[in-house]
């Protein structure tokens, strides 16, 4: 039991110790529950940090890529950049050669423009030196018949000065009489006709006269033609002569013809005179040789005669001094003379010969002289150009509209095709007669188709060569166009 | 043509019949003056030529013609002016115009002046003139 005793003593202080102990223990516990707990929220809070610096490491790390991404673009816009730079830089050196280029260009051109403006400038000083110096009035008006330009020659002509007469209308201003004397009303001036595109270029032919700013006149011939741009009439050009010097040519012209055919038939009848007298026997008796002989002499002489006078027959119709002399006239009867005087040769070429004329065909107004020479011309050729034994008939009636008609048909060489239109041209002979007759002028078709145009008729014609050549005239009954003397004004 | 001019023994016949006419010739071209004056001479006519127109009415004033062949164209005084004068002068004698002018204005001029006929020399055979002279005398 001591033991026990002692056991229990020791066991009561070993509990006390151990009560202290576990007490000590438990304060340690608790402390470090404390601690425990602290550093858990020291953990938390470590946790919390770390958390948040995960978060900004996080943050930081995309921050990161977006710079490098950012440092990638810059570093890719830089090289941009520099490549932009290289480029500018070459643009830049190809502007400064597109410069230089384009400077050259322009020096160039500026030489090329001053150039043409001279160019332009001298053809512009030369239209105006052609148009002033042109010796016929020259005008230009627009599309309402106001003057634009006027030349020199309109101003000495019709007495009126450029700054007085532009803008104003030509019609208006310089009025214009006809043939006689009667003024040409502004609806049928030549000017109104071609501005209005009724017609298109006035001829030379009808002469009238224009009236000066003093009403004095002088007798002129025009030619209006219009100005057309894009197929509208924008204007005319009207440009006038005065025929005054012309009529003066013709009178010395006539004259001239007059004086050498005068002078040309008196050796032609000289020879005519004493060959005849000598064939006539008027010195004495001649041999039948010497008769031969002196008949070539006479004919030959004769050809030459005729020469003369239809030379002369064209002169006058050309000169237009023929005077047409209508009177009523016969015309069968006329055709009857040129028969018996061809009716000769018709015999002697054995032509087997048929006229026909209607029997009751009034007189008709003409000029017997020159309807003799119509028909005398187509006649003569029927025969001239017929072979022995052939046919040739002469046809006069009258047609329905009051013309007379004259048909003059052969067998003959005919006229070759692709000359047909050359057959009426002065001195022209067709290929075909030239070397089968000598005696052809070339000049009598044309005189009867002359004849026959002053008097207002037609004449034509069908041929077929080696087989036939039928003429046709038609003359109006009533009246021959009265043509007196000359072709210009009195 | 040819046919006319060999008639001359019944044209000889005709023209004796006029014996005793005076024809007066004013023509300047000597050779047609003196052919006129042959043929109307073996017509048995009596003519006289002179070669302008100027002599031509000196001599109308000292002897009287039948007829008057008288050219235009000629020296001194032309053949118009002779017609003017004899107009003037109111000579009846008739007168025959024989030129180688022919234009309408030159022979309407003659025929105002009262020349009674007129001829192309150039385009009539003498026996045709010849023949128109005899007609004229009768």
């Amino acid at each position: 039991m001591k033991l026990q005793k002692t056991n229990i003593s020791a066991s009561v202080n070993i509990a006390e110790k151990l009560e202290v102990l576990a007490k000590e223990k438990e304060n340690a516990r608790r402390k470090l529950v404390v601690t425990a707990r602290q550093l858990a929220v020291t953990a938390k809070e470590k946790e919390s940090v770390r958390l948040k610096l995960e978060v900004t490491a996080r943050q930081l790390a995309v921050t990161a890529k977006e710079k490098e991404s950012v440092r990638l673009k810059l570093e890719v816009t830089a090289r941009q950049l520099a490549v932009t730079a290289k480029e500018k830089e070459s643009t830049r050196r190809k502007l400064e050669v597109t410069a230089r280029q384009l400077k050259r260009l322009h020096e160039t051109l500026e030489k090329k423009v001053f150039e043409r403006t001279k160019d332009l400038e001298q053809t512009r000083a030369k239209n105006e030196a052609i148009l002033a110096s042109i010796g016929d009035g020259l005008v230009v008006v627009d599309k309402e018949g106001k003057i634009s330009y006027i030349n020199k020659s309109f101003e000495e002509m019709l007495g009126w000065k450029t700054e007085e007469i532009i803008g104003k209308s030509m019609v208006e201003v310089v009025p214009r009489e006809d043939i006689n004397g009667v003024e040409v009303s502004f609806k049928e001036r030549i000017l109104t006709l071609v501005l209005s595109g009724q017609k298109f270029v006035a001829d030379l032919t009808n002469p009238f006269y224009y009236i000066r700013k003093d009403k004095s006149r002088f007798p002129a011939s025009s030619i209006v033609a219009p100005v057309i741009l894009n197929g509208k009439i924008v204007g005319a050009v009207e440009v006038f002569r005065d025929i005054m010097k012309e009529k003066e040519i013709d009178k010395a012209k006539t004259e001239f013809v007059s004086l050498a055919s005068h002078q040309l038939r008196t050796p032609l009848s000289t020879v005519s005179w004493y060959s005849e007298m000598l064939l006539a026997g008027d010195a004495g008796e001649v041999t039948h040789d010497q008769k031969k002989y002196l008949e070539e002499i006479y004919h030959g002489n004769q050809r030459m005669v005729d020469l003369v006078n239809t030379l002369l027959d064209v002169s006058r119709i050309e000169l237009g001094t023929l005077i047409i002399e209508s009177k009523p006239t016969n015309i069968v009867k006329l055709a009857q003379s040129v028969i018996d005087e061809q009716r000769l040769q018709i015999n002697e070429k054995k032509i087997k010969f048929s006229p026909s004329f209607e029997t009751d065909i009034p007189l008709m107004q003409s000029d017997p002289k020159l309807l003799r020479m119509v028909i005398q011309n187509l006649l003569s050729n029927a025969v001239k150009y017929t072979r022995d034994g052939g046919r040739i008939g002469i046809s006069i009636f009258l047609d329905n509209k009051n013309n007379v008609f004259l048909k003059i048909s052969d067998t003959g060489y005919g006229i070759p095709k692709n000359q047909q239109d050359k057959i009426f041209t002065k001195l022209f002979r067709a290929d075909n007669v030239i070397g089968k007759d000598t005696e052809g002028t070339g000049l009598g078709l044309y005189i009867a188709k002359s004849i026959v145009e002053q008097s207002g008729g037609e004449i034509w014609f069908e041929s077929i060569e080696n087989k036939r050549t039928i003429f046709y005239v038609t003359l109006p009954l009533e009246k021959t166009r009265k043509k007196n003397g000359a072709k210009t004004p009195h | 043509m040819k046919d006319s001019v060999e008639r001359q023994p019944q044209e000889l016949q005709i023209l004796k019949m006029s014996k005793n006419k005076k024809i007066l010739i004013i023509e300047d071209e000597k050779s047609l003056a003196r052919a006129l004056e042959l043929k109307l001479a073996n017509a048995g006519l009596e003519a006289k030529a002179v070669f302008n127109g100027e002599d031509g009415i000196k001599l109308l004033q000292k002897e009287s013609f039948d007829l008057i062949l008288l050219d235009l164209i000629m020296p001194k005084m032309d053949g118009f002016t002779v017609l003017a004068v004899l107009k003037a002068k109111k000579v009846k004698t008739p007168v025959m115009v024989l030129t180688n002018l022919s234009q309408d204005n030159d022979i309407k001029r003659t025929k105002e002046f009262g020349a009674k006929e007129f001829f192309i020399k150039s385009n009539t055979p003498i026996k045709t003139i010849v023949e128109k002279i005899v007609r004229l005398l009768k």
